[in-house]
């Protein structure tokens, strides 16, 4: 807590300007319709929610000020800058997109990964939710809207990821986000962690490799191998192999976690040798990549977009000790990185993904583009860049309202629409 | 104990307490009681059951005892013995093979033991008829079996047991996850073989333990929907919530013992469950939990709101019908097992004790202290 504290009181000090802006959209009044036009006024149905914003940050290096905001049918109906506010309408400083967290581990814990194999590409994690626990509200009251919500990370391939609204029905199937599909999986020491030698020990499933990077390694170049064989060969089809030629295939993202410099290399070569046997070309995005910063070169050369672990006081995160430096973030962006941030599912009263933003800007990241790391540019690995990310009209009504300019150490979240239902209420 | 001083029968044996009363060998055996609790809901004032080599043969207010029949007063009430719905008594260890996670061909009824303490301890809470079912911890777990409490296996094939949830996973064998149990259960009955067939054309119902959350339970019941599934659901003291969804998917439920932490989801479960008019009866999990435990579960759900009659239809035909036993126990009717329990008053009032047990017409328990006369 003393070092939380710290940091926010860093924040306050270098990265929170004063609510003014480098791009300020204008827009003169609209002229008021005359009052009586009888016979063809058109029927518009009154929106299901106005509110009035002193600034709306679009998500696209636009403020709008004084925006009123319709929402009609969970959409953005209407986006008006300009505006005074309506009498009654709900007003609020600040509207961002609703935040978006691609490493929310919402997942049930060992309930959520299927152990009696290393690879299971076919898996749905979608399975293992549990919309019903208390983290999905708590998430949603700090901003975040959508979360990726992914296997444990205790196979070598763990399986499909699914995309959610923190709010919404209370069926997976019904609240799931068909954008683009993601395979999780992940290298370093946590797939291998449960695994052990077979002598000495009572014998069971997890006398097997992977006990080593290498054989993590290892696992990850036979699946794809084996499931380039089983195109050839169809008795040597497994479960998942489809799934794997998919996403050599480039139809499906893969997202695989590598905390420490040698797991992002690994991943990343991993990658390159699909393409020089001529199998394929991995959308390859690297979870939880803290040492991203150390090589950024093989990264940019295999266009890899990265999500980061939260930050912590001391830098080191994870279980391999991996290092995160404040201006991971904004050094990786000057590469031409894509970059996402990740608060890992942190509630309120921890540091929360608005935090992280603020955190990153401290370590050189500008408002917009930190903007875009915890909204935009986690939409788009989605797949889902026409619906989420920016505040547009059509865009969902996903909003984190804030009494203040976002992610200031002085500003939280005091409200959430998502899907146009008001799910916190700043009132 | 006070006895009724008029006498009907053309023997005037009069006991509160014969030391022995049999009616397995010919010998017909008529029982009058103060309150009789057919089962349906109605209760017969003086009420009088016969029965003869095992089963009723007459049931009334002035039902005719046939002469030479020994007629017991009973100051007291008569109910139809209790039936606990999945029950482990006497076959903990031996009823949940660990090696595998399908084992879709178990028959529970070799692992029942009718001479094993555990399962005696349950005619002294006047439990007559129980469910035996596999230990949670297998994805099916077999073929659960019906028996009479220290007697004969009734049913061999009242459920095939299924556990959609946590409950069926362990860490050391396949599945180790929800979603490989989801896959793999989506595979069995997707694509039907033995007794999943038989349970997707609904006959042979199951017993879904979907696991104790919400979530889980959501999930038991679109499943048994998917796949058209008829039975019962266990193992979650959150079936009550969704009473709505249970009764849509047409499924009963079986719901779980009361205890201090859980109490509350269970008696608002089983109000719920009864103003929606979804059948329920009672678990109970011996030895895991006092046998006593059934009884005082409904109890307490008296307490809650349920009605009188609701909680002993629940523990007796509501039960047995869902067992698919309907037929042979679970009221006091012409034609079916006399499996009978006599209590010292109301048999859903804690207060009440039981003072005698009958299955298939023999006396099996006898309360001890009821030779001194005194029920207090």
């Amino acid at each position: 807590m003393i070092w939380t504290s710290f940091l926010h009181a860093v924040c306050l000090t270098l990265c929170a300007p004063p609510l003014q802006d480098a791009v300020v959209v204008e827009q003169p009044q609209e002229p008021e319709a005359p009052k009586a036009q009888p016979a063809v006024v058109p029927v518009v149905p009154a929106a299901d929610l106005r509110l009035h914003a002193e600034r709306v940050y679009t998500g696209t290096g636009e403020i709008l000020k004084n925006a009123l905001i319709e929402v009609r049918d969970g959409k953005i109906s209407s986006l008006r800058p300009g505006r005074s506010a309506p009498e009654g309408v709900l007003q609020v400083k600040a509207v961002t997109a609703g935040m978006i967290d691609l490493s929310a581990r919402l997942h049930s814990n060992f309930n959520s990964v299927e152990q009696s194999t290393e690879v299971q590409p076919h898996l749905d994690v979608a399975g293992s939710v549990d919309l019903h626990d208390k983290r999905f509200a708590r998430l949603a009251r700090t901003g975040v809207t959508t979360i990726l919500v992914n296997p444990l990370d205790r196979n070598v391939i763990g399986g499909r990821g699914v995309a959610l609204k923190t709010h919404g029905p209370m069926e997976v199937e019904a609240r799931r986000l068909n954008g683009r599909p993601i395979l999780r999986g992940a290298i370093g020491s946590e797939p291998s962690a449960a695994n052990h030698a077979a002598f000495g020990r009572p014998t069971d499933f997890y006398s097997r490799r992977p006990t080593t990077r290498m054989g993590v390694e290892w696992e990850w170049r036979k699946a794809f191998f084996d499931a380039v064989a089983a195109k050839r060969l169809p008795e040597k089809d497994f479960p998942g192999a489809e799934d794997l030629r998919e996403a050599l295939a480039g139809k499906r993202t893969v997202m695989i976690q590598a905390w420490t410099t040698q797991d992002i290399r690994t991943a990343v070569y991993l990658d390159e040798e699909m393409q020089r046997e001529g199998f394929g070309d991995l959308d390859l995005v690297i979870d939880a990549g803290a040492e991203a910063w150390k090589e950024p070169g093989i990264l940019v050369r295999n266009s890899t977009i990265v999500v980061l672990p939260p930050h912590t006081a001391g830098g080191r995160v994870g279980s391999d000790g991996a290092f995160l430096a404040w201006n991971t973030a904004s050094l990786l962006v000057g590469e031409g990185l894509t970059v996402c941030l990740s608060a890992h599912g942190a509630g309120p009263g921890s540091a929360t993904l608005g935090h992280q933003a603020g955190f990153a800007m401290r370590g050189g990241l500008s408002f917009d583009q930190a903007l875009a790391a915890v909204t935009s540019a986690p939409a788009s690995v989605l797949g889902l860049s026409e619906r989420l990310g920016t505040v547009h009209e059509g865009m969902d009504a996903d909003l984190a309202l804030w009494n203040g300019r976002p992610f200031a150490a002085t500003s939280r979240v005091t409200g959430v629409l998502i899907d146009g239902v008001i799910v916190v209420d700043p009132r | 104990m006070h006895t009724n001083a008029l006498l009907l029968a053309s023997l005037a044996f009069v006991a509160s307490a014969p030391t022995s009363a049999s009616s397995s060998e010919g010998d017909a055996l008529a029982i009058r009681a103060e309150k009789l609790h057919v089962g349906d809901g109605t209760v017969i004032e003086n009420g009088i059951v016969v029965f003869e080599a095992g089963v009723i043969t007459e049931v009334g207010k002035g039902a005719p005892v046939p002469k030479g029949v020994v007629l017991i007063e009973h100051a007291g009430h008569l109910s139809a013995g209790l039936i606990a719905l999945r029950e482990h008594a006497g076959a903990v260890g031996e009823s949940n093979d660990s090696t595998r996670a399908v084992m879709d061909e178990a028959d529970l009824s070799y692992a029942y033991r009718p001479n094993h303490s555990e399962v005696q301890g349950l005619l002294a809470e006047g439990i007559t008829t129980f469910v035996l079912a596999p230990r949670p911890g297998s994805l099916v777990g077999g073929l659960c079996a019906v028996a009479k409490t220290g007697s004969e296996v009734i049913s061999r094939r009242a459920y095939l047991s299924i556990c959609t949830g946590a409950n069926g996973l362990t860490s050391n064998r396949f599945p180790t996850s929800l979603q490989g149990s989801q896959a793999e259960l989506e595979r069995r009955f997707s694509w039907p073989q033995g007794v999943f067939a038989t349970a997707v054309k609904g006959e042979l119902p199951v017993m879904l333990d979907g696991g104790s959350s919400r979530t889980e339970v959501q999930h038991a019941i679109a499943f048994a929907r998917r796949h058209g599934l008829k039975g019962i659901l266990v193992g979650s003291t959150r079936l009550g919530e969704m009473a709505a969804k249970i009764r849509a998917a047409g499924l009963g439920v079986a719901l779980s013992s009361y205890s201090p932490s859980t109490g509350r989801r269970v008696v608002e479960g089983a109000v719920a469950l009864a103003e929606m008019q979804v059948p329920f009866g009672f678990a109970l999990g011996s030895p895991n939990n006092h046998p006593a435990n059934l009884r005082l579960t409904a109890a307490a759900c008296i307490r809650g709101g349920l009605k009188s009659g609701e909680a002993l239809k629940a523990l007796t035909s509501t039960a047995a019908r869902l067992a698919g036993v309907g037929d042979k126990v679970g009221s006091i009717q012409v034609g079916l097992a006399a499996d009978m329990v006599l209590w010292s008053g109301e048999p859903t009032d804690p207060g009440s004790r039981v003072m005698a047990v009958y299955v298939d017409g023999d006396e099996v328990f006898r309360a001890e202290d009821d030779e001194n006369g005194d029920d207090k």
